[in-house]
């Protein structure tokens, strides 16, 4: 009898395969739109890390030269530089009788040369990069299905 | 399904899973294997990883003004790259011949033959010319337009011809292809000599051998040190996250001030030149903070020609005379035996002493300096004269051996004063216990013979009488920056060996004064102004060994503004010819040096800076 009720119902063949084939085409189309979503953003990851890679390399290549060039400017800068131009555009060497003194209400004659932040100006250290550029697909549906709060499980 | 089809597709399966089962035994054999492991990895390395080959720049040495003292340079190293097919060696050997022939012990047949080493597309080789090394980038730049030009030549000849033959002759055109030259930093000091005794230096002539000799580039050498990095990057993306940041050396922020280092080089061998003496040193220190801020020496190298240093330095004792060189420092040492007798109480200002002219000690007679005698004195009186007979009496009559000695331990002088340079010297101090000492030992002693110190250790001990007791560790580093931070070198405190009473007794007693007649330091006064200061002048010894008078240690330490010490400067320069004594050798020099610190440390003169308001810390 139940088997009766069945072949009653039945679909017609081609409906079941169409049905059937609408199905793993749907599966497929959902796979192949993550897969490209996920080759997307592969591409642009391996994108960008190429260029940090080239970027570092330039780096480099940049501080060898800005240390150089500094040095460079260093020397233009040095006493056995500076006398010879000094006194080439006439300037002279003031004495302590030729001094006149004035005074400067808050004027500090003495001050520390800050080539950097002090140690106590630093700020505090924190990734450069945000997660969603570092994150893969699978670390991004990891982190938001355990953020879920599921009703009477305990977190 | 016929039989026949049915045994075919039973065959073909078993084909299948035989060779499915062959593959996934072969997997785990593969997985296994620590061969193949190894050949994974190494090509999972080749693939998924870049390295960077990197010698990341020494750190950097600044004055306390920001002025760079030692730097980096970029300098080449030129080498023939095998990986370039039919290099044109003859060029290639003329080139660098014509170029570097001077400067270098070149043979063009041996250029030749590197030259002309064949081709290997394998290992396509990059080899250095080892003697050509640090090549300047001017040099460089005319060998690059040089390069470009012959290119240049060939490829029109290459466009205009026609036939075949044509081309080939295109070949025989001159070519530098195959000549390479790969950049590196070279340590540069752009003062030159400036400060070079402080500095010390780093060789650099051996790529492989980067050492950091004398001063800071010894001392500090951990610091400024950067070693080749090879950085690995990953070309994975996701395991690119972080940035690999390659450690630079750490740089070094002075005590020195450039423009007072180099005023002070210049007055020091001018004096050395003037007086026709062997030798000099000058330093200049903050005693409120124990900040060197100038410490010269004669004679003193060059570290960008740092292998020239044995002939630039003939004669010298040590690199550094400043800290390396122990000498008997004479009657400036006088201010230290005054010290401990008036804060031990053995004498006080008013105790006076009828100086005869000779005085005995432990069986043997002390004169004076001018063998005269100088009758009755106070002790004021007889530290400005600097009788020799009234600091025997005091050192070896009135203060007890025992205080007299714990006094020295106190003032630092039986010890380094650790300062952060290199080659510190120190002669053991002659003292009970030791072999041979005598009461005659502490007699000598008293005015500064018997005793063999450097000067750091004397403008460190005296300091604490322009500090109001205290003395501060003397030192060079002022900060360093690591990590793109700078931390600050915190001043430290090291002894405190006499009150500010008799610290500001003794400043008081040695006040420089313009007469002559009053005290031996007039040759140092500068009107308007209030300096303490002390001459010395010790007799040394020959190269017979004997106590010679016509050679000597002059020597000056001084310090002021008396009521309120900005600066304190201690020279000595070491057989004078002409001149012998202090008054007249080292006077001179301390005041030329006081002048012009007191203009560029914007001191006014004692009219106008005691009648500004106390707050404004007496500056204008």
């Amino acid at each position: 009898m139940e088997k009766s009720k069945k072949q009653a119902y039945k679909q017609k063949p081609w409906r079941s395969q169409v049905k059937w084939i609408s199905q793993v085409l749907m599966a497929a189309l959902f796979l192949l739109l993550a897969s490209l979503i996920y080759l997307e953003l592969a591409g642009e990851a391996t994108n960008v890390s190429q260029q940090m890679i080239a970027l570092q390399q330039a780096k480099i290549e940049l501080q060898e030269k800005i240390a150089s060039q500094q040095s460079e400017l260093a020397r233009y800068r040095s006493t056995q530089s500076m006398k010879p131009r000094m006194e080439a555009m006439g300037f002279k060497r003031y004495t302590y009788e030729k001094v006149v003194y004035v005074m400067v209400p808050g004027y500090q004659p003495n001050f520390d040369i800050q080539l950097a932040p002090a140690a106590s100006q630093q700020a505090i250290d924190r990734p450069i990069i945000r997660s969603a550029y570092t994150e893969s697909l699978w670390d991004w549906l990891n982190e938001h299905l355990s953020s879920i709060n599921l009703p009477g499980v305990l977190q | 399904m016929s039989k026949i089809a049915n045994s075919r597709y039973q065959i073909i399966s078993l084909a299948f899973s035989a060779a499915a089962l062959f593959m996934v035994i072969q997997i785990i054999l593969l997985q296994h294997n620590p061969q193949k492991i190894e050949l994974s990895q190494d090509l999972y390395n080749l693939h998924e990883y870049i390295w960077i080959n990197h010698e990341p720049e020494r750190g950097r040495i600044y004055d306390r003004n920001g002025f760079l003292l030692a730097g980096s340079k970029t300098v080449y190293e030129i080498g023939i790259d095998l990986s370039v097919e039919n290099r044109d060696a003859h060029t290639i050997a003329s080139v660098l011949m014509q170029y570097f022939a001077d400067e270098y012990p070149l043979d063009y047949q041996q250029l030749y033959e590197f030259a002309s080493w064949p081709y290997d597309a394998k290992t396509a080789v990059y080899i250095p010319i080892v003697v050509l090394n640090n090549i300047p980038q001017e040099t460089i730049n005319e060998l690059d337009v040089l390069k470009d030009a012959f290119q240049a030549q060939r490829d029109t000849a290459l466009r205009s011809a026609r036939t075949r033959k044509a081309a080939r002759e295109v070949s025989s055109l001159p070519s530098l292809a195959g000549l390479t030259w790969q950049p590196r930093l070279q340590r540069y000091y752009p003062e030159d000599q400036l400060a070079s005794n402080i500095i010390g230096f780093t060789t650099f002539m051996q790529p492989d051998n980067k050492v950091g000799m004398f001063g800071l580039e010894s001392y500090y050498q951990e610091k400024l040190l950067t070693e080749t990095t090879v950085s690995y990057i990953s070309r994975l993306p996701y395991e690119n996250k972080s940035k690999t940041e390659i450690p630079l050396g750490q740089s070094l922020v002075l005590t020195i001030d450039r423009n007072i280092q180099e005023e002070v080089e210049s007055i020091l061998d001018n004096a050395v030149k003037k007086n026709n003496a062997d030798s000099g040193t000058i330093i200049v220190m903050n005693p409120k903070n124990g900040e060197v801020i100038a410490m010269a020496t004669n004679p003193r190298m060059n570290p960008n020609q740092y292998w020239n240093w044995g002939k630039d330095m003939e004669g010298a004792a040590s690199f550094n005379k400043a800290i390396g060189d122990t000498y008997e420092p004479g009657s400036v040492f006088k201010i230290i035996t005054m010290s401990i007798g008036l804060e031990s109480g053995a004498v006080t200002p008013e105790t006076t002493y009828e100086d005869i002219g000779v005085i005995s000690v432990g069986g043997r007679e002390v004169y004076n300096w001018n063998n005269q005698a100088m009758g009755l004195m106070d002790m004021g009186t007889c530290l400005r004269k600097s009788s020799n007979v009234c600091l025997v009496w005091v050192g070896a009559e009135k203060i007890k051996s025992e205080i007299f000695y714990k006094g020295l331990h106190a003032f630092g002088l039986n010890r380094r004063t650790n300062i952060d340079l290199d080659g510190e010297g120190l002669y053991p101090l002659k003292e009970p216990g030791t072999a041979d000492w005598t009461l005659t030992d502490l007699g000598r002693q008293a005015f500064g013979h018997g005793i063999s110190l450097t000067p750091i250790q004397m403008i460190t001990a005296i300091s604490a009488v322009a500090n109001n007791g205290r003395i501060m560790a003397p030192h060079i580093l002022k900060s360093v920056v690591v990590d793109g931070v700078q931390y600050d070198n915190i001043p430290q405190m090291i002894g405190n060996p006499i009150s500010e009473k008799t610290a500001q007794i003794i400043t008081d007693m040695l006040i420089i004064k313009e007469s002559p007649a009053e005290v031996e330091t007039w040759n140092a006064f500068i009107p308007g102004y209030t300096f303490s200061g002390k001459t010395g002048t010790a007799v040394k010894v020959d190269a017979n060994g004997q106590y010679n008078d016509s050679q000597t240690s002059a020597s000056f330490v001084g310090w002021g503004p008396s009521e309120d010490p900005q600066f304190i400067v201690y020279v000595w320069i070491e057989r004078p010819q002409y001149e012998t004594y202090a008054s007249m050798v080292a006077a001179p020099v301390f005041k030329e040096v006081a002048e012009y610190l007191i203009t560029v440390m914007d001191i006014p003169p004692d009219e106008i800076r005691l009648a500004l308001p106390a707050q404004n810390g007496g500056a204008p």
